[in-house]
C-alpha cells in the first residue's frame, strides 16, 4: 500500500505528460484538418468530383439525306475510333505490337509516337474502324487505349450524285455540295450530362435528371432528287463523254410543273466512298461552270422579236447571201437559206436570221428577255458555290455584241439556268426557281405572254419534227428543244474546241421534263449538239418519261393499228412471265 | 411517462422502417439504373445494326446491281423501241 502511494505521484506527473503530448497531437490534428476542410476545400472537392462525377458527351448521328421516294443518299453509321493515353502504355510495348497489329498500324512508329507524345492526355490512333475490329481491340485488354463512337458517312448513290451531294470531312462538317449547303440542318448538337462513376469508370447514376445540354440530332434532308432517274442520266452522260472523249459534261432533269430538280449529274465525278484522288470531279459542275450558250439561246432572242409585236411566228425575213455584215464582223449561216420564217429560223438555226431580227429591236429590249428568264442572276436554287453566269448590261453593247448575243456569245450561263429557261416556254410563260428539295416548291411568276410561250412551245417542236431523223427524237412522244454548238473562248479570240448541248421538254402537249445535256470539248469529227448532246437527251428523257409514267401523246405504234405485229410481241412478254 | 415511452418507441421503428425503405429504394434504384443503361447501350447497339443494315440494302438494291442482275442472271433487256406499242383506249 505504501508503495503503492509513492507510485501515485509519479504516475499523475506521467498523467500530465502523456496529456500534453497527446493535445499536441490533437492541435496538430486539429490544424490540419482546418487547413484541408477550410482552406484547401475547394481544391479537395473539386479533386474528388474529378473522379467520380464526369461530364459525358452524349454523341448524336448527322441527319441522313434521301431521294424524293426515300431511298437513302447519304447515311452516318456509327463506328469505334480508337485513342491511346501514351504514358500509360509506356511498359507494355509487346501489347503495343499486338494492337498495331490488330489494326494494321505500323508498330514501329506506333512505338516511336508513344515514346515522343508521353505526356498527351489522349489521341486518336485509329478513326472509325467497324465494331467488329473494336472488339478484336477490346480483346487485347489494354490499359490506356480508350474508345469513342464516331459517326461514319456512307453514300449508297456512290458517284453517279457524287459532286450534287458532296461529302463530310473527318470531323463530320460538310465539305461540298448540300452536304456543306445545308450543314446547320443536317448538324445535330451532341448532348452533354454529368454522371458519378465508380473506381472502374462505369457509369452508375445520372446526377441530373435533364441532360446539361440536350443532344439533338441531325435532322434528314429529302431531296427533290429521283435516284432511278439520277442512275439512268448519269449512265447517259457518262457514255457520251467517253464515246466523244469529252473533257466534262452536265445534265440537269427538272419537274416543269414544281421546278424540282429531278437528277444532276456531271462528268467526271468521283467516288465519294472513297479516298478522294484529285480535285477534278468534285465540281457540281451543272450549277458552278459557265458556258457560252451559242443557239441555245435562239429561242430567247425570237422571244424579244415576237414581244415586239413587229413579228410573228410565220413573219419572213431574208438571210441570202448566208454571209451579213455587222459593224466590221462578218456573221456566216451553214449555207444560203434563203428567205426564212421565224420558225424555219429556229428549225435551221440561221445566225443571220436571229441577228436581223434583233438588230431591229432596241438592245435593252433583248437584255430585258434574257434578264428576266434569269440570266446573270443566280437561280435561287441556294447551292452553295452555285455561279450566276454573266450577262453584260446593255449599255456596254456594241452593235457586234447585240447581234453575237442573238446567238448566244457574250454571255455566259450555267446549265442548270438553261433549263430553268427552257420550262419557262414549258410552264405557260412562268418562271420558277428550281429546289433541291423535295416539296420546297418556289413561287412562280409570269415573265411572258402564255402566248408566246405556246408559240416557242410550237416552234421548238419544229426544230425535232422538221430535221429529219433529228437525235432528239424519242418515240411516242413530242419533243421540242434546241441544239447548240458554240466554240470555247479562250485568250485573244474562240478555239476550236466545242461546247456542244441539247435543251428541250417534252411531251409538248402537256410538257413534264425539262432536259438540259452540255457536253463540253468533244474529240473527232461528231461536235455538234445535234449528234453529241441531242442523244443523250433523247436517252435521259425517253427513261424520265417512262420512270414517271407520262402517258404518251404522239404515238407512232399503236396496238390499234398494229395488231398483226403486236401479237408475236405479247407472246414474247408472255413467254417471260 | 409511460405514453411518452411508447412514442419514442413507436417513433424509433418508423425511423428504422424509413432507413431500411431508403435503403431498399436506393438499392432498387441503383439496380434501374443499371437497367436503363443496358437498354440505352442496346438501343445504340439496334440503331447501329439498322444503319449497317440500311447501308446493306441500299448496296443491294444499287441500279448497279439491279441492272446487273436483270441483264446478266434474268436475261432481261429494255425493249427496243420498235417493240413499244402503245395501248390507246
Amino acid at each position: 500500500m505504501r508503495k503503492s502511494q509513492h507510485k501515485q505521484v509519479n504516475i499523475s506527473l506521467r498523467i500530465a505528460i502523456v496529456m500534453a503530448f497527446l493535445l499536441c497531437c490533437f492541435v496538430v490534428v486539429v490544424v490540419r484538418a482546418f487547413s484541408i476542410q477550410v482552406r484547401g476545400a475547394e481544391f479537395y472537392q473539386s479533386q474528388g468530383e474529378k473522379r467520380h462525377v464526369r461530364e459525358v458527351e452524349i454523341p448524336v448521328s448527322r441527319g441522313s439525306i434521301y431521294d424524293r421516294n426515300g431511298e437513302p443518299l447519304a447515311l452516318s453509321t456509327a463506328m469505334v475510333s480508337v485513342g491511346i493515353v501514351p504514358g500509360q502504355l509506356l511498359d507494355q510495348f509487346s501489347k503495343v505490337e499486338q494492337l498495331a497489329e490488330v489494326l494494321d498500324l505500323n508498330a514501329d512508329e506506333l512505338k516511336q509516337i508513344i515514346t515522343s507524345r508521353k505526356d498527351r492526355q489522349f489521341l486518336f490512333i485509329k478513326r472509325r474502324i467497324t465494331p467488329m475490329l473494336a472488339d478484336q481491340v477490346k480483346a487485347l485488354n489494354m490499359k490506356g487505349v480508350e474508345f469513342r463512337t464516331e459517326f461514319k458517312r456512307f453514300y449508297p448513290a456512290g458517284e453517279t450524285l457524287a459532286n450534287v451531294v458532296g461529302f463530310t470531312d473527318v470531323e463530320d462538317v460538310g465539305q461540298e455540295g448540300l452536304e456543306r449547303t445545308y450543314d446547320n440542318w443536317l448538324t445535330g448538337t451532341s448532348g452533354k450530362k454529368t454522371v458519378v462513376k465508380d473506381l472502374l469508370g462505369q457509369v452508375v447514376a445520372d446526377i441530373d435528371i435533364d441532360e446539361l445540354v440536350q443532344a439533338k440530332p441531325g435532322k434528314d434532308l429529302h431531296l427533290s432528287i429521283d435516284r432511278r432517274l439520277q442512275y439512268a442520266a448519269y449512265l447517259g452522260l457518262k457514255k457520251a463523254v467517253y464515246k466523244f472523249r469529252a473533257t466534262s459534261g452536265s445534265a440537269v432533269v427538272l419537274d416543269v410543273k414544281t421546278g424540282e430538280i429531278l437528277a444532276m449529274v456531271n462528268q467526271p465525278s468521283f467516288n465519294p466512298n472513297g479516298t478522294k484522288e484529285s480535285n477534278e470531279g468534285l465540281r457540281n459542275r451543272s450549277v458552278t461552270d459557265i458556258y457560252e450558250p451559242g443557239s441555245v439561246m435562239k429561242p430567247f432572242a425570237v422571244v424579244a422579236a415576237l414581244e415586239s409585236a413587229e413579228y410573228t411566228p410565220q413573219s419572213v425575213v431574208n438571210t441570202s447571201p448566208g454571209e451579213y455584215e455587222v459593224d466590221g464582223f462578218v456573221i456566216h449561216d451553214f449555207r444560203d437559206y434563203g428567205e426564212l420564217s421565224l420558225v424555219d429560223i429556229l428549225v435551221k438555226s440561221s445566225n443571220i436570221g436571229v441577228a436581223k431580227l434583233v438588230l431591229g429591236l432596241g438592245k435593252e429590249h433583248l437584255w430585258d428577255v434574257y434578264h428576266r428568264f434569269g440570266f446573270g442572276q443566280s437561280s435561287g436554287s441556294g447551292f452553295m458555290g452555285e455561279s450566276a453566269g454573266y450577262l453584260p448590261h446593255h449599255d456596254r453593247w456594241r452593235t457586234a455584241d447585240h447581234a453575237a448575243l442573238s446567238r448566244g456569245y457574250n454571255l455566259s450561263v450555267t446549265t442548270l439556268q438553261m433549263a430553268s429557261a427552257y420550262s419557262v416556254f414549258a410552264n405557260q410563260g412562268r418562271y420558277r426557281s428550281p429546289t433541291f428539295i423535295k416539296g420546297n416548291i418556289n413561287e412562280d411568276k409570269a415573265i411572258i405572254d402564255p402566248m408566246i410561250a405556246s408559240q416557242l412551245t410550237d416552234m421548238l417542236s419544229h426544230v425535232v419534227q422538221d430535221n429529219d431523223g433529228h437525235k432528239a427524237f424519242i418515240p411516242n412522244y413530242s419533243v421540242a428543244g434546241k441544239t447548240g454548238t458554240a466554240r470555247i473562248a479562250e485568250k485573244g479570240g474562240y478555239s476550236d474546241n466545242y461546247m456542244s448541248s441539247f435543251v428541250g421538254f417534252s411531251p409538248v402537249s402537256s410538257p413534264r421534263l425539262v432536259v438540259a445535256v452540255t457536253i463540253n470539248n468533244p474529240q473527232g469529227d461528231a461536235y455538234y449538239g445535234g449528234l453529241v448532246a441531242a442523244p443523250v437527251f433523247a436517252e435521259i428523257m425517253k427513261t424520265g418519261l417512262r420512270l414517271l409514267n407520262v402517258p404518251a401523246d404522239q404515238m407512232s405504234r399503236t396496238l390499234a393499228d398494229s395488231t398483226v405485229d403486236a401479237v408475236p410481241l405479247m407472246q414474247e412478254v408472255g413467254d417471260v412471265q | 411517462m409511460n405514453m411518452q415511452n411508447g412514442i419514442t418507441l413507436l417513433l424509433v421503428f418508423i425511423l428504422i422502417g424509413v432507413l431500411v425503405n431508403y435503403v431498399f429504394f436506393q438499392n432498387e434504384t441503383r439496380k434501374l439504373f443499371a437497367e436503363t443503361q443496358s437498354v440505352e447501350k442496346q438501343k445504340l447497339e439496334l440503331n447501329a445494326e439498322w444503319a449497317r443494315l440500311q447501308i446493306e440494302k441500299s448496296t443491294l438494291v444499287s441500279n448497279n446491281r439491279i441492272e446487273q442482275v436483270a441483264r446478266e442472271q434474268l436475261g432481261m433487256k429494255l425493249p427496243e423501241d420498235e417493240q413499244v406499242l402503245v395501248i390507246v383506249r
